[in-house]
């Protein structure tokens, strides 16, 4: 696979996406930037904004196996997992896969479930297996984990633990839409679109094309000067007087893959400090914790994060 | 005979363009004053003293009745000298004698006490600074140093042509890399000093071209972007074919002027070559002592007339005397300081001509002129063509060593010039002759044209009073100037005596002070925000209800036990409301999730008690 090839099947998984999600252009290409670079993604945002059906989208845009698992309070790790049961017919013990065994899993409001169950996912996130009853058990590839979460309710919530989050490749925030978009979905619906139904929209990549972008967006050449600028804010989110708690370095190895996915979307086979601008916040935003004094002020990890990437010099020649 | 030697100097200095003409001075004068009429028809009443001494002409002028009525008004209004009082003033009694004496002493009392106030200021301040240098450690060191970061360089280069040249002398140098570059920053510069762009540290190159406001310089910019881009971040070094693309691109950004301005640099000239000169302004004056009806005269002429703009002290030195504006001066309303009359010297001498009328002992030393009495009310003017004759009220004249060009019959000098190097002053001994009053009278514009013949004035420049002061060369001079040098004095005094009572101290050097601890309040606040982080709101709710307590028990009486009673007492609020709101803040054990809600309402509360 050439960068040329590499975009056209990007914008093709964009296109595809756009039949069903209006609007939300951030959102789509923060999670296709996050399959690519082989990472998950945290998607926040109010109910009724689309999360899950961007998730929905990018399934059937990518033709990857699909599983979707609902966490509730009382769901179980064993649930995710799978767990060994007995066959009476031979008498011994049978593994059976949980939904964790696809190649897109669409985690929706993980933030409803226990730690302990939320903690079932550490080991796939990270290592891309499963060991149950002693026996690791890899995952398909690719394997990608979407989860969404609502910021609003408290009740019945169990925020996840900064492991889990560190996990998360990036955390993606959606917001209200524009009213033009929000016109243009509703008109959509009053046109018989049912986003319960997206059998309209087709694969336009393999999963082998998706594991070429991988390999092809690895390749991409990250100069000494973006990598530089790239440890420069991460370090400055540590020496923040705002933040209490910093990025760590698996947050510089996260910007720098995806600015490279970035770069290869955009046909260039070297980063830029373009590329790696716009990533700052979905990457940091749920690696740093706030001072308390600054979320009495009101100050949001977006806020600090901007202010940060803007006291940042660019490298550039003198 | 005494005329020829005259009339020779005069063609010598006219001989170029004779744009006055004499002999229809009067026609001019006759139509000015029809224009300028208003001071025959209506003078400003009362007369003043300068127009009272121009009612010589009054009965003379055609048509002016009117003037010739608040003349006779005038002259039964002369205010007489005060008389002498009847009585001999009152001399002053013993009680005001004794009452001014303890007044006096009063004042000296309180002299006395402030100068002994601020000699006690001084000597403490030395005693306080003689115990600080016995307190002080020795290897403490006097001044802190202070380490503070210093700010990463910003490439901010001067102006986008250098940064060209410079982008050319490293492809000549054959430092492709670095000559690219130059070429990127010397295009951004160009697009920020044109407001097209804004440089900043912390902006990409990207952004720069999406950010430009300059439609046509973007497709540009972001060739040479893409270009410095791969050259920087991408590992391929430039070559000179790209180079020359890049020169070629940054040097049309740089040079080019948009297409926008253009238009309105365009549209802003042919608006002002479309545009008609505006008509002078009309001409009205109530008061004979004006001189409208000189610059009406002199503009009917074909003298340009214009008033001075700027201080006789920074009249700009003229190239030749052709160039040089004539300045005329009335030295009887307006007074030259001596810097302002050295420098009209100077500018004479270089080449300006300059009207002096009025009082010759104002007159600069150099021109060696001084008053001198005169017999007769009419002036002679020598003239070659036909000779003119004016008629003054004021019989004032100047000892003029020089150039006489009118003279009263007695042979005194009325008016006179004096070559001065490349330049030339006139000399008229009064002002009349450039008052309404006396140019209307016939006869007089003739002869006032036939004297100022002799310097043959292309442009005048009417002095003002103001124009005639030198700016001040500094702000003190200029303060001293304005009557304030006294107090600018004293106000100095007081600086040294204030920096010696207390200033010597405050300014030593001090060890940075401690950081300020935090208030507790806010201690408190934050303490709550973390217990809420860690889901204890319920204990930060009591925690906070429990330090609500022990401020509200600090205020209430000793006969007082009800904390609620007290709290909704002094916030005006429901005691049963706040008899529920507080049982459940200080009972608060397991988490409701309106914890928050009641920790604000609470606030609310003890912050309306307070």
């Amino acid at each position: 696979m050439d960068a040329e090839r590499f975009t056209q099947l990007f914008d093709a998984m964009k296109r595809e996406m756009a039949k069903a999600v209006v609007g939300q252009e951030e959102l789509v290409d923060g999670v296709l930037v996050a399959m690519i670079a082989r990472g998950h993604a945290l998607i926040e945002g109010a109910p009724g904004l689309g999360k899950t059906l961007v998730a929905r989208a990018l399934a059937m845009a990518c033709g990857c196996v699909y599983k979707r698992i609902q966490f509730t309070p009382d769901l179980m790790p064993s649930d995710i997992t799978g767990s060994s049961i007995l066959d009476r017919q031979t008498s011994s013990f049978t593994f059976v896969q949980g939904p964790i065994f696809a190649q897109l899993l669409l985690a929706d409001e993980i933030n409803r479930a226990p730690a302990k169950t939320q903690s079932a996912l550490l080991e796939a996130m990270q290592d891309r297996q499963v060991t149950v009853d002693g026996t690791s058990r890899p995952l398909p590839s690719p394997f990608v984990v979407v989860a969404t979460q609502n910021p609003v309710e408290s009740q019945g919530t169990y925020p996840l633990p900064e492991a889990q989050l560190d996990r998360f490749l990036v955390k993606l925030t959606v917001g209200d839409p524009a009213r033009d978009t929000e016109q243009t979905i509703v008109r959509r619906h009053a046109d018989g679109f049912d986003p319960s139904d997206l059998s309209s929209l087709r694969a336009v990549v393999a999963p082998a094309d998706i594991a070429a972008m991988q390999a092809l967006a690895t390749a991409v050449r990250c100069d000494d000067a973006i990598v530089g600028y790239i440890v420069d804010v991460v370090r400055r989110t540590r020496d923040d007087r705002a933040i209490e708690l910093g990025a760590s370095p698996r947050a510089s190895i996260a910007l720098m893959k995806t600015a490279q996915v970035v770069a290869a979307s955009q046909g260039r086979a070297f980063v830029t400090p373009d590329d790696v601008k716009p990533m700052f916040a979905p990457v940091l935003r749920h690696r740093i914790m706030l001072h308390p004094d600054a979320q009495l002020q009101g100050i949001t990890p977006d806020d600090r994060i901007g202010e940060i990437v803007r006291a940042a010099p660019v490298p550039r020649m003198a | 005979m005494r005329a020829w030697p005259i009339l020779a100097v005069i063609v010598l200095f006219a001989a170029d363009a004779r744009a006055l003409d004499p002999a229809r001075a009067e026609t001019d004068a006759n139509a000015a004053r029809e224009e300028a009429a208003q001071f025959c028809a209506s003078p400003k009443k009362p007369l003043s003293s300068a127009a009272r001494r121009l009612c010589g002409h009054a009965k003379e002028i055609p048509s002016c009745a009117a003037f010739v009525a608040a003349c006779a008004e005038s002259e039964g209004n002369v205010p007489t000298a005060p008389t002498a009082p009847s009585t001999p003033p009152s001399s002053p009694s013993v009680v005001t004698s004794g009452i001014g004496a303890v007044a006096q002493m009063i004042v000296w009392l309180i002299v006395a006490g402030v100068v002994a106030l601020v000699v006690a200021l001084v000597v403490r301040a030395l005693l306080a600074m003689r115990k600080d240098d016995k307190l002080a450690d020795p290897a403490m060191p006097k001044v802190a140093k202070i380490e503070t970061a210093t700010p990463e360089p910003l490439a901010q280069p001067s102006d986008a042509e250098a940064l060209l040249a410079r982008a050319d002398a490293h492809a000549r140098g054959g430092e492709l890399d670095a000559a690219l570059f130059t070429y990127l920053a010397a295009a951004l510069r160009a697009l920020d000093h044109r407001g097209a762009i804004r440089l900043s540290r912390d902006r990409t190159n990207g952004e720069y071209v999406r950010g430009c406001r300059e439609d046509a310089a973007r497709a540009p910019l972001r060739a040479i972007v893409g270009d410095v881009d791969r050259a920087q971040f991408g590992g391929v070094a430039a070559d000179a074919s790209v180079v020359a693309r890049a020169k070629d691109r940054a040097t049309a950004l740089v040079r080019a002027v948009p297409v926008a301005m253009l238009a309105v640099f365009a549209f802003a000239i042919a608006s002002l070559a479309c545009a008609s000169p505006p008509p002078p302004p009309p001409i009205k004056s109530d008061d004979p002592a004006g001189t409208e009806m000189f610059v009406s005269l002199m503009r009917k002429q074909g003298v340009t007339v214009a008033r001075a703009t700027s201080s006789l002290a920074t009249l700009p030195m003229p190239k030749d005397r052709a160039d040089a504006p004539t300045v005329v001066i009335d030295t009887e309303r307006i007074t030259l300081d001596e810097e302002t009359a050295a420098h009209l010297m100077r500018w004479v001498e270089a080449g300006g001509s300059l009207v002096l009328a009025g009082r010759a002992e104002s007159w600069p030393k150099e021109l060696g002129a001084a008053p001198r009495a005169a017999m007769g009310d009419r002036v002679n003017v020598f003239d070659v063509a036909k000779p003119q004759t004016a008629t003054v009220v004021r019989s004032a004249a100047i000892a003029w060593t020089h150039t006489p060009l009118a003279a009263f019959a007695g042979g005194e000098t009325y008016a006179g010039m004096r070559p001065m190097k490349d330049g030339v002053v006139l000399a008229l001994a009064t002002d009349e002759l450039l008052t309404n009053a006396a140019l209307a009278r016939p006869g007089n514009a003739g002869a006032l044209v036939a004297i100022l013949e002799a310097i043959d004035p292309h442009e005048i420049t009417l002095a003002r009073a103001e124009d005639a002061i030198a700016p001040p060369s500094n702000p003190i001079s200029g303060m001293i100037r304005a009557g304030l040098g006294l107090g600018l004095g004293h106000g100095l005094v007081f600086a040294i005596v204030l920096f010696l009572a207390a200033g010597v101290r405050l300014a030593r050097p001090r060890p940075t002070p401690p950081p300020a601890r935090r208030a507790f309040a806010e201690s408190v606040e934050a303490s709550g925000a973390l217990y809420a982080r860690a889901n204890m709101a319920a204990h930060a709710l009591a925690a906070y209800a429990r330090f609500i307590e022990e401020r509200l028990r600090a205020r209430m009486s000793r006969c007082d036990s009800d904390v609620t009673a007290f709290l909704a007492a002094r916030a005006g609020a429901d005691p049963a409301h706040c008899e529920e709101l507080w049982q459940r803040a200080k009972n608060a054990r397991e988490p409701r999730g309106d914890e928050l809600a009641l920790l604000k309402e609470l606030t609310a509360l003890y912050a309306r008690a307070k």
